[in-house]
């Protein structure tokens, strides 16, 4: 929360400024309400962040010359991620934790697709000040979105000012901060967890499965409300950035869900795991594994998260044989009766997924499922 | 929520439940801030 607070209080000055100082020295001043904000909160995250960017940069700009380069560059960027990644799940050393660097897991995987798509053809003449507004870009600096240098550019191109945009934006910050204040912490990480606490031992089912449910709907509000708040932020900078969350709860099946929840993530793994993969080994069931895994372990690197990416991934696979194999015409009124039927299933399979990563260890979310499943 | 009430209620009714609509919020927002924070793994430190 205080990390809120402190993003806050950058951003709405920072957001005056992008419309007070001279055309030329809007977005600069964006970039250097980012770095200030960065250099304030955590100097050693502000360092990463620079050089991550720039050594990315210029081994990307010897793409003609020098191809492997930009492979490097990849290479080194996810061992990079990797090793933070590893450092921030040992929880005994406090210095490590605090070189964790701020916002990493989202602009390692920005610097990743820019390598990629010059690596493609795409990007690579867009010049360093650009690139820098990007990486820079103070509101997904935090929380993602994952935005694409391609979009972003494209809309600071035709960026004006819009009052129903500002407006909009100042909206959006509210609802954020209300999925975060006061639906996740206050409702579902207070209110339904303190419930569950008075549920007595023959409630176990009961107590198991509303503990994922706390959880669950703590994750959403809380994500879904930071990204809000900065979409609603880039609103205010009259810059539109993609949408991270889509009402995943409502997902027919699972498929549907990641096409709903974290959104820039899923698209991210679905354009540089599943094509590249898809097309290379002709086995989709093993390029939506991949995907997965990429994605549970972009979360944190270990075996809970793995196998909450696996079940996912089984979930989807699962989902492809039925609707490859089962052709389903209903009429009208069976056909809501079966949507809503659809959503249940989805959104308990995914509530229950929650138990992979919730406990502490692997042993401990096998327990769990002992009990929701009545063993 | 405002072009709901638009046009659930026409323009003077809408300016008034919007204004109570943000200022509630906002209210709640105030008064749920020292609630215990939930635990949010998405942040990086």
């Amino acid at each position: 929360m205080e990390e809120l607070l402190l993003f806050l209080s950058f951003a709405l000055p920072c957001a005056f400024l992008a419309w007070v100082l001279p055309e030329k020295y809007q977005i600069s001043s964006v970039n250097v309400s980012c770095l200030l904000f960065i250099g304030f909160a955590d100097f050693v995250s502000l360092v990463v962040l620079l050089s991550s960017s720039l050594c990315t940069y210029y081994l990307a700009k010897k793409r003609d010359r020098f191809q492997f380069l930009v492979l490097l560059a990849i290479l080194l960027l996810a061992i990079l991620f990797a090793c933070f990644k590893v450092v921030s799940s040992m929880e005994t050393n406090v210095w490590m934790q605090s070189a964790l660097p701020l916002g990493m897991s989202y602009y390692v995987f920005r610097l990743i697709h820019y390598s990629i798509e010059v690596y493609k053809g795409n990007d690579e003449h867009i010049p360093i000040n650009i690139f820098l507004a990007y990486m820079l870009y103070f509101p997904v600096i935090l929380v993602g979105p994952i935005i694409r240098i391609g979009d972003w550019y494209r809309e600071i191109r035709r960026r004006r000012w819009n009052q129903e945009m500002f407006s909009n934006g100042l909206e959006r910050i509210l609802y954020g901060l209300v999925k975060i204040v006061v639906l996740g912490n206050y409702l579902f990480s207070s209110a339904l967890a303190g419930f569950v606490e008075t549920l007595d031992d023959s409630q176990i089912w009961l107590h198991t499965y509303l503990d994922c449910v706390s959880y669950a709907g703590n994750s959403y509000m809380q994500f879904a409300g930071y990204s809000d708040v900065a979409i609603g932020f880039s609103s205010l900078l009259g810059i539109r950035v993609m949408e991270n969350f889509n009402y995943p709860f409502l997902a027919r099946n699972i498929n549907d869900f990641w096409k709903r929840w974290h959104i820039s993530l899923s698209q991210w793994c679905r354009d540089y795991i599943f094509m590249p993969v898809s097309s290379m080994s002709r086995l989709p069931w093993f390029a939506i594994l991949a995907s997965m895994i990429v994605l549970g372990l972009w979360h944190e690197i270990s075996f809970r998260y793995v196998a909450w990416a696996m079940f996912h991934g089984l979930g989807i696979m699962g989902w492809y044989v039925f609707n490859r194999y089962v052709n389903l015409s209903l009429n009208p009124p069976l056909q809501r009766a079966w949507d809503f039927f659809s959503v249940l299933l989805t959104l308990n399979f995914t509530i229950v997924s929650f138990a992979w990563i919730k406990e502490d260890s692997l042993a401990k979310s096998v327990d769990v499922f002992r009990v929701l499943l009545g063993f | 929520m405002y072009q709901f009430l638009f046009k659930a209620f026409g323009k003077k009714t809408a300016d008034v439940l919007i204004v109570l609509w943000y200022t509630g919020l906002i209210f709640l927002v105030y008064y749920f801030l020292p609630a215990e924070a939930g635990e949010f793994r998405y942040l990086d430190y």
